[in-house]
């Protein structure tokens, strides 16, 4: 966008009765938490020199970028600044919902830029992003810009652009007040760490603390809760985060040592013209490169063996003479076949942690992609075994076969023989489960990851989506006409 | 209902009158298994216990009339998006049907192409294609439709199979007494093969509508309002992951109970059996 100098005085002046207003706010929250030993970054960094720093970093940004100018010019005809945020960051745009405005740094720098294009500060629309719809909204032309503790990275580079930095940030340490023990990142070994999945912290904390024992969850406040509760030691996230926790429980919590990591830069995601063959190209070499095939594979056979020897066994249940067993089975099989896969993940993924129980991701995939299966392979099979006629069992009676034998020579290789069919169908179906997890090879990351992973990595294009859906069409059909080859050698016609 | 007749006499000759000593057999492993079982029961209420999540702040607010209002507001959504999308299978299924099942070559291979495409690509798939690709071709839907599209086309494939295998089952001979009675192919099928079609593959389509309410639990993907949406915004108010998980899925688990129900019942209706279907 075309800058005047005229109009740079204006946000300037805008930024700093802005910033006046944001320090009278959070002076008062700062002076409660005199116990924490925080270098007073909560008053820093909202104060005036910050903002008149930030409206000139983002003019220098936009000179450089000619693209930018089209950008403002579809802005300034639209008559509104549309922009990606959230309501719930403190400092950085958090919702007041006594009056109703944004405030904080990112509130602040956005509606500058609102004044700055279109002359007043209030002429913007925001749509809620979180971290995982950030770049689509941009993809999508929902919004113009993210305005969103949006750090820089070079997977993100790939599929929008950014303005600035603005901001910068390290890792910070929160602990409990009264721990003494942890006093910066060389003390976490052996402690229990938690972290954000699907943020920068388990990377970064694996190269700096490699012997904590690191815990992921979904949110900030679960983690703040797990810290709380003396659940875990240590929690390790962005020192802005950290800043805020503690600015609003004051004498709850400390900041421990200095920050670490990576310097982390926030900038102001801008949408960008993806570019087909390049992102194409990029998809399949990944596909090679990191194995997700191989991964799915490995995990459809893992889940679909066990599945089928849960089945079995969940079936021998249905079948026995003994009623609290039937009970179970029936009930286990009702549960699990009418469960959505998505579903029970999650519940494995967030909800298994707060009952002590913490799997791997890869671990809950594992289990859901079993779980699921197990029933409906139980269902067929009882179908299958239905199809037996009865007198073979009388028969094998009379011949003073026991129980257990009838069931395993003449039942179960009866009934597998006439499920071959819907047993293939529920292979195909493992692998299409698996699919939940394929796309995010073995990342502990959120569901939602998955929107992510593909969003920064595979651009979001129609060639990514068909070579994959490709792929899984291929697979089944080929697995169907082996199943109907099987079936055909295998089935007893009656 | 057939099967379930020919279920109690496997059952009935695999454990014919058992004698004394088999019925004390029986006896001891139902204790133990009982015993077992609520040994189970009892851990699990235990790690519950031990990790606070028994806590009446984590199960208070089901009290609340607001609470169930605003799950109901949700379900309300998953009804509306999985009803919706299975209309739509049903219209798509029924068009590649037609065409799976048309003397011409080309309508045919049409058909087989979108049917096993449909069938073997993974529901999330087709969300991100909705969420990620069509936007950028400046086409801009609802959340609904967001949900909808996707979940009716990966339902669309196999409804065009169960219906197909409806039509195979009705009998060859009644078609060629319809032609030689004077009636013309179109109206043979749709006065003659349909309506038997339709019945034989009721119950299938039932079951299938299960999946179509399972797919889209992807909703949360486009933040579309349904059930699985609004037991976030529950959580992040009440701070209560687990609870509020455990009933949203007691309630997907009741949903779909009731409906495989009402597949059989209206199997044991029609006196029908069922078509198995590939489930996900």
């Amino acid at each position: 966008m075309a800058a005047t100098a005229e109009q740079t005085t204006t946000a300037a002046d805008e930024a700093s009765s802005e910033a006046a207003a944001e320090e009278t706010t959070t002076e008062e929250t700062a002076a409660e938490e005199e116990s924490a030993e925080a270098e007073e970054p909560v008053a820093k960094a909202i104060d005036k020199n910050a903002f008149d720093q930030l409206v000139s970093s983002g003019v220098k940004a936009d000179d450089a970028d000619i693209a930018a100018s089209e950008w403002a010019t579809k802005v300034k005809e639209a008559g509104v600044l549309r922009v990606g945020g959230v309501r719930t960051s403190f400092l950085f745009s958090q919702l007041d919902e006594t009056d109703g405005s944004l405030r904080g740094f990112d509130a602040g720098l956005w509606q500058l830029l609102a004044n700055y294009i279109l002359g007043d500060s209030s002429a913007f629309e925001i749509t809620q992003v979180d971290s995982s719809t950030r770049e689509s909204v941009l993809q999508s032309d929902q919004v113009d810009a993210v305005f969103a503790t949006y750090s820089i990275t070079d997977s993100r580079k790939e599929v929008i652009s950014f303005a600035g930095p603005y901001y910068t940030s390290q890792q910070g340490i929160l602990v409990a007040a009264g721990n003494s023990d942890i006093t910066g990142v060389d003390t976490l070994a052996g402690k229990v760490v938690v972290t954000q999945a699907g943020s920068t912290g388990p990377d970064i904390l694996a190269e700096f603390a490699p012997e904590a024992e690191i815990q992921e969850f979904e949110t900030d406040q679960e983690a703040i809760t797990a810290l709380s509760q003396g659940r875990v030691d240590a929690y390790v996230t962005d020192y802005t985060l950290q800043l805020s926790t503690l600015v609003k429980n004051p004498g709850v919590y400390n900041i421990a040592g200095d920050a670490f990591g990576p310097v982390d830069p926030y900038g102001i995601g801008l949408p960008k013209d993806s570019d087909g063959v390049e992102f194409v190209n990029e998809f399949l070499k990944k596909i090679e490169e990191d194995g997700t095939w191989e991964q799915l594979w490995k995990l459809t056979a893992i889940a679909f063996s066990a599945a089928f020897v849960i089945g079995i066994i969940v079936t021998v249940m249905r079948i026995s003479p003994v009623k609290p067993l039937r009970v179970f089975a029936e009930i286990y099989v009702q549960i699990f076949r009418n469960i959505s896969g998505a579903a029970l993940l999650i519940l494995l993924v967030y909800a298994l942690p707060y009952l002590n129980m913490l799997f791997s991701y890869f671990t809950c995939v594992v289990i859901a992609t079993t779980l699921i299966p197990s029933a409906f392979c139980s269902e067929y099979l009882m179908s299958g075994i239905n199809t037996i006629d009865v007198g073979q069992i009388e028969a094998a009676r009379a011949l003073g076969l026991t129980f257990s034998q009838v069931i395993r020579k003449i039942v179960i290789p009866q009934a597998l023989r006439s499920s071959v069919l819907p047993l293939t169908n529920l292979l195909v179906s493992t692998m299409l489960t698996t699919a939940l997890a394929s796309q995010v090879p073995m990342n502990p990351r959120d569901l939602t990851g998955l929107v992510s992973h593909i969003n920064t990595h595979a651009v979001g294009g129609v060639m990514a989506f068909f070579i994959s859906a490709f792929f899984y069409s291929v697979t089944a059909v080929i697995i169907g006409r082996i199943s109907i080859i099987i079936d055909r050698k295998v089935r007893i016609i009656r | 209902m057939s099967t379930s007749t020919s279920r109690l006499s496997v059952r009935d000759a695999l454990f014919e009158k058992p004698g004394p000593k088999a019925e004390k057999r029986i006896k001891i492993a139902t204790v133990i298994s009982v015993a077992a079982l609520a040994v189970l029961l009892i851990l699990m209420v235990r790690q519950f216990y031990i990790t606070g999540q028994l806590q009446a702040k984590y199960w208070s607010f089901f009290l609340k009339y607001t609470t169930w209002r605003f799950l109901g507001t949700g379900l309300l959504g998953t009804i509306e998006a999985a009803a919706i999308g299975g209309v739509l299978a049903l219209i798509a299924g029924f068009v590649l049907m037609l065409g799976r099942i048309s003397r011409y070559k080309v309508f045919n291979l049409i058909s087989v192409v979108i049917i096993e495409f449909t069938r073997g690509v993974p529901t999330p798939l087709f969300i991100y294609f909705f969420f990620l690709v069509v936007p950028q071709f400046g086409i801009k839907l609802a959340a609904l439709w967001k949900v909808v599209f996707p979940v009716a086309i990966s339902a669309c494939g196999i409804v065009a199979e169960v219906l197909r295998s409806g039509v195979n089952a009705v009998p060859k001979g009644q078609r060629e007494a319809a032609i030689s009675l004077g009636m013309s192919e179109g109206s043979t099928f749709i006065k003659v093969i349909l309506p038997q079609a339709v019945r034989y593959v009721i119950p299938a389509l039932i079951s299938e509508l299960v999946i179509v309410v399972k797919d889209t639990t992807f909703a949360y993907v486009v933040s579309f309002p349904d059930l699985m949406q609004n037991a976030k915004v529950l959580i992040s108010n009440y701070d209560a992951l687990l609870s509020v998980y455990l009933v949203v899925a007691v309630i997907y688990i009741i949903i779909n109970y009731l409906l495989n129900k009402l597949s059989l019942y209206i199997a044991g209706k029609l006196d029908v059996k069922t078509v198995n279907v590939a489930e996900v």
